[in-house]
């Protein structure tokens, strides 16, 4: 076992492994922030007074005993503390997916070590295990330095802050207690799971890895459906945290679910008409396969669906308070603010894989530069192929995030032009994943020019 | 149609190009004339692909300069060099050249597309040079779904949709067996002849080098030969 790993990790490249290792620190750090958080249960754990001198910090005050510390508000009301957790996560699942892309890190030469290793003699069983320890292991690495990283966050965020008389953004006085071990086996298993799949992929025939794969099917209705149910039903998901996190768990997993389908459908639909070289070249890369772009893209629709809602909610607040509207607001900045970064590294992530994917095929894209076809039109194929991932469940997103939150806040009795405000931040969040993409491009320009470069098309 | 009877399509003249310590070219001079087929031939790693990719503007030689339709390929830009091999340089290789993802009929019409013709006209001469070539039962497939032989065949008609007035092909019956190889051949031969196009072969099979009308034999990045096989 020691010696398959140890040959697993040396095989798999330093740099993949470093990323592997700090995104799964990352993305565990802020899943133990997000746990603590959680932690913090509902207002019928304490009350909430204003701190002196500081509108937006309150001191909550536990049950459990005489024990004080100041919180930033939104985090301190029960109320819009969801809506926190909710922004926490939606910065996580972004470096999530990360993850996801580093695992394809270095494909085109994993693909010829593992070629070398069946003709050793390992037969596939051996390499999908490869695949998943090779993953596993700085997976494991990195959870175990997720603690550190909540230690730091939980210092600069939470203690640090208090200390310089602010509201704490991450809690102090309680941690994420055993769930946190919940959220890094999680993630472990999660991490195990990408390996043995990128190892099933490469372990395949290369005949057969390179052959047409069946379309994504759009399984991202069924959360949907269900969530229509539950909404339109004789259930009822409540205001209650858990009704909201169910209903955003569900919104989520169906937007980022479809992501793959409605790619490859308008990729299809696009290739089939356009005369534009690089728009043809995004769209019939999707419709060969649009699972891995679709998966860098899943939490697009998040992002805009955000978008809309901070819009409506915003609407709301304008329409409702009339005198403490900075509570509401400035944390609705935070989420806008934490939103514009997901689109970022959504957009990275999406980069990442249009540049790995270019490297895999790198001899067929050299070839097809030196044929006569400017390293500036693949460049912009990747943008288009970007932009035809997200932009259709985008928009999607933004719907729904003016529709749902809109349909609530009309029925209490705000007037209908809240979606207005709605519409603009949809219509804004979507404007930042082009930006993200457009921001996206030009980092990963050089590199992608540096791989088609035709003086290497010899060694390609 | 030899290179003593009309004014050289392409001229290079003191070629040098080392990767790193190692010479791969030392001082070529070559000319080919318009509508001539000239085969490139020598031993493994005697500089004779080297020398292609520096006719094609692929590499740049460390000394010497590549003149092709009256253009010095050193003076272009890259992007200006990209643009000028599309229209001038139909370029054909081993294996690996056709883009996966796109089916036959896309990959030939491409070029085209680039040139900014309609998809309708860039598909319509995209599938006449299909049919041209014999590989019209593949215009819906990808390249995957090929044989080696019907890949070397879209991968030709993409190099000559253009109508190029020179040809340039690196082992372009390297990967395929014989009958696929004869074929591929054969084909290139004759479109090259009635085209009128310049064809360049590099090669290391003799059979292959006996269909052209004048062979250079390149050892240790130098011309051991240049004779005409008439």
């Amino acid at each position: 076992m020691i010696t398959r790993a140890r040959l697993a990790l040396v095989g798999s490249g330093r740099l993949r492994a470093v990323l592997i290792i700090a995104v799964t620190a990352l993305v565990g750090g802020l899943g133990l922030v997000a746990v603590s958080m959680l932690r913090l249960g509902t207002a019928s754990y304490g009350t909430s007074a204003m701190v002196p001198g500081g509108a937006y910090q309150r001191y909550t005050t536990f049950a459990d005993g005489p024990y004080q510390a100041p919180l930033f508000a939104p985090l301190a009301d029960a109320g819009t503390r969801p809506g926190v957790i909710f922004a926490v996560a939606l910065i996580v699942v972004p470096i999530l997916l990360v993850l996801d892309q580093a695992v394809r890190l270095g494909t085109s030469g994993r693909r010829r070590r593992y070629a070398a290793l069946a003709i050793a003699g390992a037969t596939r069983r051996d390499l999908r295990r490869w695949g998943a320890i090779e993953v596993g292991i700085p997976v494991l690495l990195g959870a175990m330095l997720a603690w550190p990283v909540y230690a730091v966050l939980r210092f600069l965020l939470g203690t640090r802050l208090v200390e310089t008389g602010h509201g704490a953004l991450v809690p102090t006085f309680v941690g994420p207690g055993w769930w946190g071990l919940l959220v890094l086996v999680a993630l472990v298993g999660y991490g195990w799971w990408v390996g043995r799949r990128s190892g099933a992929r490469l372990a395949e025939p290369i005949t057969e890895a390179r052959g047409e794969r069946r379309p994504p099917r759009p399984w991202g209705l069924v959360p949907l459906a269900l969530l229509a149910l539950l909404i339109a039903g004789p259930f009822t998901t409540g205001s209650s945290g858990l009704g909201i996190f169910g209903t955003l768990a569900l919104l989520i997993l169906g937007l980022a679910g479809l992501v793959p389908w409605t790619a490859s459908v308008v990729a299809r639909g696009v290739g089939r008409r356009t005369g534009r070289p690089a728009t043809l070249l995004a769209c019939q890369r999707l419709v060969a396969d649009a699972r891995p772009a679709g998966r860098a893209a899943a939490a697009v629709g998040a992002v805009t669906f955000t978008g809309g809602a901070i819009g409506v909610f915003v609407g709301d607040v304008l329409a409702t308070q009339l005198g403490d509207r900075a509570t509401y607001l400035v944390p609705a900045a935070l989420v806008a603010v934490l939103t514009a970064g997901s689109a970022l590294i959504i957009a990275l992530t999406l980069g990442l894989h249009g540049v790995e994917t270019l490297l895999e095929r790198r001899r067929e894209w050299t070839a097809l530069v030196a044929a006569g076809t400017p390293p500036t039109v693949v460049l912009a194929s990747l943008r288009r192929e970007s932009l035809v991932a997200t932009l259709p469940v985008s928009a999607m997103g933004g719907v729904l995030g003016v529709v749902g939150p809109g349909y609530l806040f009309t029925s209490t009795g705000d007037g209908w032009w809240i979606l207005l405000p709605g519409l603009l931040g949809a219509l804004l969040s979507i404007g930042v994943v082009v930006l993200a993409i457009e921001v996206a491009s030009l980092l990963l320009r050089r590199p992608v020019l540096a791989a088609l470069d035709v003086e290497h098309l010899r060694t390609a | 149609m030899t290179a003593t009877t009309a004014e050289p399509l392409v001229v290079a003249r003191g070629l040098t190009k080392s990767y790193g310590a190692t010479p791969a070219l030392r001082e070529i001079s070559l000319d080919v004339a318009p509508g001539e087929i000239l085969s490139i031939t020598g031993p493994s790693g005697s500089g004779k692909s080297t020398l292609l990719h520096c006719l094609a503007g692929l590499a740049t030689p460390d000394a010497g300069q590549v003149t092709v339709a009256g253009q010095r390929l050193d003076h272009l830009k890259a992007d200006d060099r990209t643009t000028f091999r599309r229209r001038t340089i139909g370029l054909v290789l081993q294996f690996g050249q056709l883009v996966p993802e796109l089916t036959a009929v896309e990959n030939v019409a491409l070029p085209l597309l680039l040139e900014g013709r309609s998809r309708a006209q860039a598909w319509q001469a995209a599938t006449d040079w299909l049919q041209r070539l014999k590989v019209e039962e593949c215009a819906a497939l990808r390249p995957a779904r090929m044989s080696g032989g019907q890949a070397q065949r879209v991968a030709i008609a993409r190099a000559l949709v253009t109508t190029p007035q020179l040809i340039l092909a690196d082992e372009p019956t390297g990967a395929l067996d014989t009958v696929a190889g004869d074929l591929a051949l054969e084909i290139l031969v004759g479109v090259a002849r009635v085209s009128g196009a310049a064809l360049v072969i590099v090669t290391h099979d003799n059979r292959v080098a006996g269909v052209a009308e004048r062979e250079v034999v390149v050892r240790d990045g130098r011309i051991e030969s240049d004779g005409s096989l008439a």
